[in-house]
């Protein structure tokens, strides 16, 4: 039996009794969802309820089963619901690869990382491999009983989840998202414009790359990137926001679809609004810019800027930035953007979604009726035109902290992701330094709070975990250099400080168009909460919150931490500032060298060369892996028994499963690097910090108290970063655990069935990676 | 490696101002001492992996700032705590007298349920001696907790305390959900299984 055989074995043993569920193949079989479903619910229960599920819910049936998989099991979504509505027969490697992944998932290994971008495999139909493909494989297979919904893409359509696929759904956009989107759809790079093989890909705000270009990308752009990964995390779950607005106004007939109400509610309610909040810190701004200068143009760009200066809080700047950067990835084609440059301001309503997205004042306006909060974002973005919008920010910014915790999951990963993410980020960058405490603070404030923009994000954090990764590297190189660009601002101790990190940090963004690729880096925090769908009992990490809750003695800390989230943003640049220059060999030279003494310390030097190792060697299968896919469609093509081709799938298998690994030990890297970082930092803000609180209180001047306020909330942040690492790291050792248990039950099963005996040449020959090195 | 235990474990110390949480904690985790006192601010921790009844356990303790101040940003952490360690100084009656609020403020803040642990700590002083042992012990007794005197600067009991407690929590989790839920899962299987799929 061939490994594809056995594979498909597995399947029909494991969906064995489950209704409308029949596998005679690795197509047609799947289409309908019903499958995915099945195995997950086989093996965890809890996680579906398969009886309320019908098999002519093609698209609900793989939404549910992909979001499943990616949330709580951490299994990337290689495949797309769309996609599979889309297909009368799905493309055959894919669906291969992705349910290699429940068995990976299921057999004790976790895909942690999963295939990194790999999100829709060769899917669409224009494409030209899998187009072709899927043809003649659909004639081999038993063709798919119920014909295809074409009908129900429209639902999708509708659908929460903002990722930039959606947008082709839509009517007007398909044209010029397609173009934009071009990676997605036609698996060509964005950067580049060449194909993208399966192994390759990379999602970038919903936009396809070349991992190699995507970190080229990166890599040319060093700044760029850093701005972006602050952001990142916040801006994947803006994004679905945005799109939701989009699809709102564009299409307002899109009614019909039951998810569209849904959509408009969310985008309407306050709490998203405070989602983008919440992701909003001070840096923000400066990547939400920098993407929009990529996609559209720069004199868009610009506008916003100046439109920036006006606005003079710093809630304003921030929802600017959120909206922004959602709009410009993924949906800003070049062509919305030209158009609003036509329009300028005054365009109303456009009917271009795009349009409105990116610019408009005007456009503000309808977009406020459907969705407040992105309404308000968007006429942040625009320049400060719409008065009324400006307006709605302040308050709004006022209403920023519990904002921030609507957003927020309640996954304390996530928020650890985010920290982890965010703190790299922050150090690479000098302006981002701003962003960084806000990130922090808005993450903490998540975890409490019930996760409702998630699904969005979901979608495009799984592509990101492989960016994130790449771009912590960057971090801890920069790191390895201390950057002493950073000036230890005094005055940043005031608010007015923060703000004007913010303007500077935009203005670089519109400059340098390449952030917005960069952004996604990182994301991979979010990546990494989907990971960790453990569910985690609330910890220290929610400090914030608790505070208020506690509403005790108003320690003078806590509030302002949460109000001033931009004035904590400036201290960062201080903190390193004052690193560099200080020189006390008090506490802190005594702390960190004890630290550095720790066993498990790791000098940043060794993790920039493993991290560079794990690079190469995810070169190496990716060169490999696309000449694995080459020859696998091709004998697919000519009909090959599947025999045949076994030792290559064989090999394509443990291909993916080796990159998962690979990724895997990628991200405890970074979690370690940040973690020395941090533990290198806390002492240098804990001195000035004490120095500060030293002095008589009499002799304070008001930006002593700013900044021991701004010190002692950075202080907090710093120890809830760390906090979130080391959740994150359990999360990920209790996913492991759990996937023992699930190969316990799952040989438990085997025993007392005895279903095939035979099986188990062939599938150990296949999937016997267990062997292989862990982490 | 980061990642090899079995349980992680947060604990909490809580207590006056300059009862010796730090330098307990330091002791703990570093086996250091340092005799300046320099007062926490907000909220710190360590960790340090321990093996409890043949199980590696992580042991995540937070250390926080006695003073009152800090009161708001500290007990905000109490809710994630699966243990926290009530410290007094023995040399220092009112440190052992507010133990009772510090109680209450658990009450109020940590998750029910939660393993406590009383420790009089700066034992080596004996001749500035104001909290007798016994009742210390009582305190604990009356309140079903567990109780040591301890001296980070003499290294007595620290370990054992610690420990104590971690294997408390431990019993804990195994007998019934901790407070939690997380560890239930991973009692069920507490150690990997090598064995990787061989089967099918």
């Amino acid at each position: 039996m061939s490994a594809v055989k056995a594979l498909q074995q597995w399947c029909r043993v494991r969906c064995d009794g489950y209704r409308d569920v029949s596998i005679t193949n690795m197509t047609t079989s799947f289409r309908n969802g019903m499958a995915f479903c099945a195995l997950i619910h086989k093996h965890r229960p809890d996680l579906i309820n398969f009886d309320s599920l019908k098999k002519e819910d093609v698209y609900e049936n793989n939404k549910l089963a992909f979001n499943v998989a990616e949330e709580q099991l951490g299994i990337p979504a290689l495949l797309d619901a769309e996609d599979m509505v889309a297909l009368k027969v799905p493309d055959r490697l894919s669906i291969l690869t992705y349910v290699s992944q429940y068995y990976n998932y299921f057999h004790g290994r976790s895909p942690i990382g999963g295939l990194g971008g790999i999100k829709r495999p060769a899917d669409d139909p224009t494409d030209e491999p899998s187009g072709k493909k899927n043809q003649p494989v659909a004639a081999k297979v038993f063709p798919s009983s119920k014909p295809a919904r074409e009908n129900s893409p429209p639902p999708s359509i509708t659908r929460p989840s903002p990722s930039p696929k959606q947008t082709r759904n839509a009517t007007k956009d398909v044209v010029v998202e397609r173009s934009h989107q071009t990676g997605t759809l036609s698996n060509k790079c964005v950067s580049c414009t060449k194909h993208v093989h399966l192994v390759q890909r990379h999602l970038v705000d919903g936009k396809l790359y070349h991992r190699s270009c995507a970190k080229a990308l990166s890599a040319t752009n060093p700044p760029a990137p850093f701005r972006g990964l602050p952001t990142n995390a916040p801006v994947s779950r803006l994004t679905p926001l945005a799109d939701s607005t989009e699809t709102n106004t564009a299409t307002p007939t899109h009614k019909p679809s039951r998810l569209g109400p849904s959509l408009t509610e969310k985008a309407s309610t306050p709490p998203s609004f405070s989602t983008t909040f919440s992701s909003s810190p001070p840096s923000r701004p400066a990547s939400s810019v920098s993407p929009a200068a990529k996609e559209t143009q720069t004199c868009v760009v610009s506008k916003p800027a100046a439109s920036w200066t006006p606005s003079d809080s710093p809630s304003t700047t921030a929802t600017a930035s959120t909206n922004t950067r959602p709009t410009a990835a993924p949906r800003t084609s070049t062509t919305a953007a030209k158009t609003v440059q036509l329009k300028s301001d005054e365009e109303k309503k456009t009917a271009t979604t795009n349009v409105v997205v990116n610019k408009g004042p005007n456009v503000t306006a309808n977009i406020q009726q459907a969705t407040v909060g992105q309404a308000v974002s968007v006429v942040v973005n625009v320049g400060g035109f719409g008065r009324k919008e400006t307006n709605v920010s302040p308050n709004t910014g006022g209403e920023r902290a519990k904002a921030a915790g609507v957003g927020g999951d309640s996954k304390a990963k996530a928020s650890a992701a985010a920290f982890i993410s965010k703190t790299l980020a922050e150090e690479n960058n000098n302006n981002n330094s701003a962003a960084k405490p806000a990130w922090t603070t808005v993450a903490l404030k998540k975890i409490d709070k019930p996760p409702q923009v998630e699904t969005p994000k979901k979608e495009t954090e799984g592509v990101r975990g492989r960016k994130v990764l790449r771009a912590d590297r960057s971090i801890l190189g920069d790191l390895v250099t201390p950057t002493d660009n950073r000036t230890p601002s005094p005055a940043g101790g005031s608010g007015l400080g923060a703000r004007t990190p913010d303007r500077e940090a935009s203005k670089p963004g519109s400059a340098s168009p390449n952030s917005s690729a960069l952004e996604n880096k990182g994301s991979p925090a979010d990546w990494r909460s989907k990971l960790k769908p453990i569910s985690k009992p609330v910890a220290p990490s929610q400090p914030s919150p608790k505070p208020w809750a506690n509403g005790a003695g108003k320690p003078q800390t806590s509030p302002s931490s949460h109000l001033h989230n931009p004035s904590i943003s400036v201290t960062p640049p201080a903190a390193k500032g004052f690193l560099n220059s200080q020189t006390d060999p008090t506490a802190n030279g005594t702390k960190s060298e004890s630290k550095k003494m720790k066993p498990d310390y790791i000098l940043k030097e060794d993790i920039i060369r493993e991290l560079q190792e794990i690079e190469d060697s995810l070169n190496e299968w990716e060169k490999r892996g696309v000449e694995l896919e080459v020859k696998l469609r091709s004998s697919e093509e000519e009909g090959e028994d599947d025999s045949l081709m076994d030792d290559f799938m064989v090999e394509w298998f443990n291909l993916i499963r080796n990159k998962q690994v690979a990724m895997r030990r990628e991200s405890e890297l970074v979690y370690v690097g940040k973690t020395q970082d941090l533990e290198e930092e806390q002492p240098t803000v804990e001195q000035e910090l004490r120095r500060l609180m030293d002095k008589p209180e009499r002799l304070k001047t008001t930006s002593d108290r700013k900044r021991e306020e701004q010190l002692m909330a950075k202080l907090v942040d710093i120890v809830n970063d760390r906090n979130a690492i080391i959740e994150g790291l359990d999360d990920d050792r209790l996913r492991e655990e759990e996937e023992d248990v699930e190969l316990n039950k799952l040989m438990m099963n085997f025993n007392v069935k005895k279903d095939k005996p035979k099986k188990k040449s062939p599938m150990s020959k296949l999937f016997g990676w267990g062997n292989k090195k862990e982490g | 490696m980061a990642k090899k235990y079995d349980f992680l474990y947060k604990l909490l110390l809580i207590g006056d101002s300059g009862v010796g949480k730090t330098c307990l904690i330091i002791r703990f985790s570093e086996d250091n001492f340092n005799s300046t006192y320099i007062s926490t601010i907000g909220i710190d921790f360590k960790v340090k992996t321990i093996e409890v009844d043949g199980k590696k356990v992580k042991l995540q303790v937070w250390d926080t700032a006695g003073q009152e101040r800090f009161k708001t940003i500290t007990t905000a952490y109490y809710r994630g705590a699966m243990g926290i360690i009530l410290v007094y100084d023995i040399t220092d009656e009112k440190s052992f007298e507010n133990i009772q609020n510090w109680m209450k403020s658990i009450k109020e803040n940590a998750s029910a349920g939660v393993s406590q642990m009383l420790l009089g700590n700066k034992c080596d002083i004996e001749a500035k001696r104001k909290v007798s042992r016994e009742t210390g012990e009582k305190l604990a007794k009356d309140h079903g907790i567990r109780f040591f005197e301890t001296s980070a600067k003499s290294s007595i009991n620290v370990d054992e305390s610690f420990l104590s407690l971690a294997s408390d929590i431990l019993q804990k989790s195994s007998k019934k959900p901790g407070p939690t839920g997380r560890e239930v899962k991973i009692t069920s299987s507490p150690e990997k299984k090598s064995s990787k799929c061989i089967l099918l």
